[in-house]
């Protein structure tokens, strides 16, 4: 991965709608948004405000489910990810996703970290230095490097989870987004996340879907606010929780719904 | 108002724990019997299934040998009790409805439970559901009519093999669409979010999680195969003669079950029903290998797959 | 971009050597590959372990295997002629099996088979380049078990009264009609039933279940005998009877069975399994019978002459009997099983002319009897497996021993192979029309 820092977003919404090809619901309306170099943007919002399928369209993973029609764009890098001639595989590869739970593959540790690069055919070198490196970012290293060929399955849900982060960073993404990551762990697991989130925020746009203000309090640069598939309210961190616009924001912030 | 309880003390009504009325003690009662009654209900269920076993072994105890096992000759194997030939032609019956039917069944189930459309993959289902509910001696006429008339193969290993993988497709497709639909989509999509591409993940993610299910499908469609008889006499010719072609005659287990019961012994030496019990409890001792085999392969793949997507 | 490692973390990264291995992983396409050994093993195992065995005293690759298929009653007696005519030819070897008699004769039309076994004469055989080609004659016998007959004695039945027992007509074992047609032991036997079965004196009786030549050749008989018979004669005649004194079973065996099970019963039964009749519990006894036109008159009397037990020159004289009215080159209409002994003719018998009553050439002829047929192919079918010159031509010697030797011993009586199925030698008459047969046969 090369190449200056682009000028301006790394990814940006533009009048992004959803609709369910069932219900015809509109699961997310007209929403526009920017996503900037070096900046970890919480999206919150009680559920079913359409967070989770809101983080799915920005890598085209909403094409996984047969059900859902999108229209208006997605930018990254200023290309419109839903141009027919974009190769949702490259997406996938330039901006990367962190699940609900642990999604580790039956394989050992090293191979689920090497697998999005064996994809990619790269020489084993490249692999080890890869996989290291990005065991490493994730603060996976100290706990798997003696191991590093025993099975993922026997990891903690917590390391689990760091494996998948990790995973997800081999290929060196620009961005990764994380649905809830750390909905299905305990405390102490969860506060590792969140270090390795802050720290990866320095070199990857990082998009964090999660239901606790708090955790968007304490990792987050921006929060956007999220309701009826509406984008109710986008700022700063300090600004949503301290000083919000919105009577809906305020009211979710200090916890009358959600 | 108080009341005493058994060790004495005298309580308000309202904190007593004990309480005598009929119904709570025939509930109590009902609980402690039904505990005694199940594993009786278990003993009625097995008993019969030990019975059956016991009756086979018994009269196929005379005449159990390793030299009727393997033994070849074709009037030993027509007239005595030898049954060399008939294993002979029902490993390779076998071998060939099987490899079809794992080929069919594997690549129909995870095209179905990957690639269709969820309605096109429903149709896909329900033409599956249907060819495994169709009656064995129709598909046993649709092997006739077609393999041995039509494609003029006429009755030969090939006909029969054919035919009965028709039996072992729908156990199969149904066991890699469910084993592959059930994996949980998360992996998939995490799979597919790491750039890999539909077949990318197929091989290297959800093969090794589905494959212990697929597995146990197919021994398990191999087990009904093995039991099949009307489809196969139907589409095979009755050999003395090791198979030496796929247009070759076969003789197998279950026909010599069919064939021992469907006329008198002849001659001296000969003891038709014997033979028929031998053939049975073949058949009876490979499904319980199958079966072995599948329990002891599915435990340790669980084992191994214990920790997924905690 | 580029991805500054965090600080502090180079040394970790440079320090253990990562090792690539895959052992944590499930190896990929293992359920194609066991499915490549499974074949390979199978064919492959197969044939080792078939040939290792079996080449030491046979090649099976210059051998001829003649199949055999059809009548259930037939397949004993080839299965006991594989193995002797392995040592007039030992490069040829015979498979014998059923199927039933419906099977054997299509299989033979679509040359699946070298020779189809039916227990019916095929109409319009030429046809389809087939033949008739009889090669034993078999009977069929009336077995009942009742307590009080010994085996010694055998019931005098007839076809009115078998008729009229399976239409309900007759119902009780001590009926006047059936007490009129026994002698005066058999008659006080027959009296004393109530008293001792069960059952009292009330007769149940035995169906086929499956369609059958044997119910062909009963209900044949019953139709010929009785105007009041509503059944008609066809393989599935009576197999569909349901009632509370109707018992049943599929195949001869079957039969046997059911009639074991059921004490006051009566059945019919294909020769060839007498000694599986004779030898279970209780052993079954079974009746002799007779010409019935005296019957129909009312007045009958019991005479040693008009009823016949099932013996070889009973059964070759009805055999003879009934050639003399059957024209196996022109006969093109359904034939009778029944070759002669029953007051009406066989019926359909159009062309021969006349009854089927004894003779004084063959003035005892048991009624129920019936010619074993092989079928065919005239000459090679193209295109199939079984039917190759090769195998015709030897599936021909095959039946010339077969109606020859097969069916003789050698000082003329027969053979231990038509003994031992129970059934009888063919007649020169019947074997002269098999040589002119087998002479059509070209290839």
């Amino acid at each position: 991965m090369s190449g200056a820092a682009p000028e301006g977003p790394v990814l940006s919404v533009d009048h992004l709608s959803v609709v369910s090809r069932d219900s015809k619901k509109k699961i997310l309306n007209d929403i526009s948004l920017d996503f900037p170099p070096r900046s970890l943007t919480a999206v919150v919002g009680p559920s079913g405000c359409g967070k989770t399928t809101f983080v799915r369209t920005l890598n085209r993973m909403t094409e996984l489910t047969h059900s859902l029609r999108v229209s208006g764009a997605v930018r990254y890098l200023g290309q419109d990810i839903y141009q027919s001639n974009v190769n949702p595989v490259l997406v996938r590869r330039r901006i990367g996703m962190v699940f609900q739970r642990p999604t580790v593959f039956p394989m050992s540790v090293f191979e689920n970290a090497a697998f999005g690069l064996r994809i990619l055919h790269e020489s084993d070198a490249e692999i080890d230095r890869a996989v290291t490196e990005a065991l490493v970012r994730a603060g996976l290293w100290d706990e798997v490097k003696t191991d590093l060929n025993g099975s993922a399955l026997a990891l903690s849900g917590g390391q689990q989870q760091r494996l998948c982060i990790a995973r997800a960073l081999a290929v060196k993404p620009r961005v990764l987004l994380l649905d809830e990551p750390t909905s299905a762990l305990d405390p102490a697991a969860t506060q590792r996340i969140e270090q390795t989130m802050l720290r990866l925020k320095e070199d990857v746009v990082l998009v964090l879907v999660t239901h606790n203000v708090s955790q968007a309090a304490r990792v987050s640069d921006r929060v956007a606010f999220l309701h009826s598939g509406r984008l109710v309210e986008v700022g700063s961190t300090a600004d949503m929780l301290e000083r919000p616009k919105d009577p809906l924001t305020e009211q979710f912030i200090t916890g009358r719904f959600g | 108002m108080a009341t005493s309880t058994p060790t004495g003390s005298v309580l308000p009504r309202d904190e007593v724990l004990f309480d005598r009325s009929l119904r709570t003690r025939w509930r109590l009662g009902f609980d402690r019997w039904i505990g005694w009654l199940l594993p009786l209900l278990f003993l009625v269920a097995i008993v019969p299934i030990v019975d059956l076993v016991y009756f086979v072994v018994r009269a196929a105890y005379p005449v159990l040998s390793w030299g009727n096992l393997t033994n070849t000759q074709p009037y030993a194997n027509q007239n005595g009790n030898a049954v060399g030939l008939a294993l002979i032609g029902t490993f390779d019956l076998m071998a060939i409805a099987t490899a079809v039917a794992v080929l069919l069944g594997l690549f129909g189930g995870i095209a179905t439970a990957e690639f269709l459309s969820e309605r096109s993959a429903g149709w896909v289902r329900t033409s599956v559901n249907m060819l495994a509910g169709t009656p064995s001696v129709v598909v046993g006429y649709f092997g006739y009519f077609a393999f041995v008339l039509y494609f003029g193969w006429g009755l030969s290993l090939i006909a029969g093999a054919l035919t009965l993988s028709f039996f072992m497709v729908p156990y199969i497709f149904r066991t890699v669409d469910l084993a592959y639909t059930s994996i949980p989509r998360p992996i998939r999509e995490a799979a597919l979010g790491s750039g890999a591409r539909p077949y990318q993940y197929i091989l290297k993610v959800g093969t090794p999680i589905a494959f212990p299910q697929v597995l146990t499908g197919v021994f398990l469609a191999m087990a009904i195969g093995l039991g099949e008889t009307a489809p196969i006499v139907l589409t095979t010719l009755p050999s003395l003669l090791v198979p030496s072609s796929l247009n070759s005659g076969v003789t197998f287990l279950t026909y010599l079950i069919y064939d021992g019961f469907n006329h008198p012994s002849t001659g001296p030496g000969s003891n038709e029903l014997a033979k028929a019990f031998e053939a049975a409890f073949l058949v009876m001792m490979i499904v319980i290998a199958l079966n072995v085999v599948v329990r002891v392969f599915a435990a340790r793949y669980k084992k191994r797959l214990e920790g997924l997507y905690q | 971009m580029s991805t500054p490692n965090p600080s502090g973390t180079n040394e970790s990264v440079t320090g253990p050597s990562v090792q690539r291995k895959r052992s944590g992983q499930i190896g990929t396409g293992i359920a194609i590959a066991i499915a490549v050994v499974l074949l390979l093993v199978g064919i492959a195992g197969g044939y080792v372990l078939g040939h290792s065995t079996s080449s030491s005293s046979t090649s099976s690759s210059s051998k001829i295997q003649l199949s055999e298929l059809g009548s259930t009653l037939l397949e004993p007696l080839i299965q006991e002629w594989g193995p002797l005519y392995q040592a007039v030819n030992p490069n040829v070897i015979v498979s014998a099996s059923g199927g039933g008699s419906g099977q054997g004769q299509s299989h033979a039309e679509n040359g699946l088979v070298n020779i189809g076994a039916s227990d019916a004469y095929l109409a319009n055989a030429s046809q389809t380049s087939l033949i008739n080609v009889p090669v034993a004659i078999s009977a069929q016998l009336i077995y009942y078990n009742l307590q009080t007959i010994p085996l010694s004695e055998h019931l005098n039945l007839n076809g009115t009264i078998l008729a009229m027992i399976y239409e309900g007509a007759i119902t009780s074992w001590n009926d006047p009609l059936i007490l009129a047609a026994q002698n005066a032991t058999v008659q006080a036997q027959l009296n004393n039933l109530a008293n001792v079965s069960s059952e009292g004196e009330h007769i149940f009786y035995s169906i086929r279940q499956d369609t059958s030549g044997d119910t062909f050749l009963f209900s044949s008989l019953c139709q010929e005998s009785w105007s009041g018979w509503t059944y008609g004669a066809s393989t599935g005649a009576v197999s569909g009877l349901t009632g509370p004194y109707v018992i049943g079973g599929m195949g001869n065996s079957g039969m046997i069975l059911a009639l074991e099970g059921q004490v006051n019963s009566i059945g019919y039964v294909g020769i060839s399994y007498k000694s599986q009749a004779s030898d279970g519990t209780p052993a079954l006894g079974y009746a002799a019978v007779g010409d019935n036109n005296t019957l129909a008159n009312g007045t009958y009397a019991a005479s040693a002459s008009s009823y016949l037990l099932p013996t070889n020159v009973t059964i070759s004289q009805d055999a003879n009997l009934g050639l003399q009215r059957l024209d196996f080159a022109q006969y093109q209409t359904s034939i009778s099983l029944i070759l002669g002994g029953s007051p009406l003719g066989a019926i359909n018998l159009t062309h021969g002319g006349g009854g089927t009553a004894p003779t004084s050439q063959y003035p005892t002829p048991y009624p129920l009897v019936n010619l074993e047929y092989t079928l065919i192919k005239t000459s090679p079918v193209s295109g199939s497996a079984a039917v190759t010159a090769a195998a015709l031509q030897a599936t021909v010697a095959f039946l010339y021993w077969a109606i020859t030797y097969g069916n003789f011993n050698t000082s003329g009586g027969p053979s231990l192979s038509i003994y031992e199925v129970n059934f009888v030698p063919l007649t020169a008459e019947v074997i002269g029309l098999d040589s002119q047969e087998l002479a059509k046969v070209t290839w």
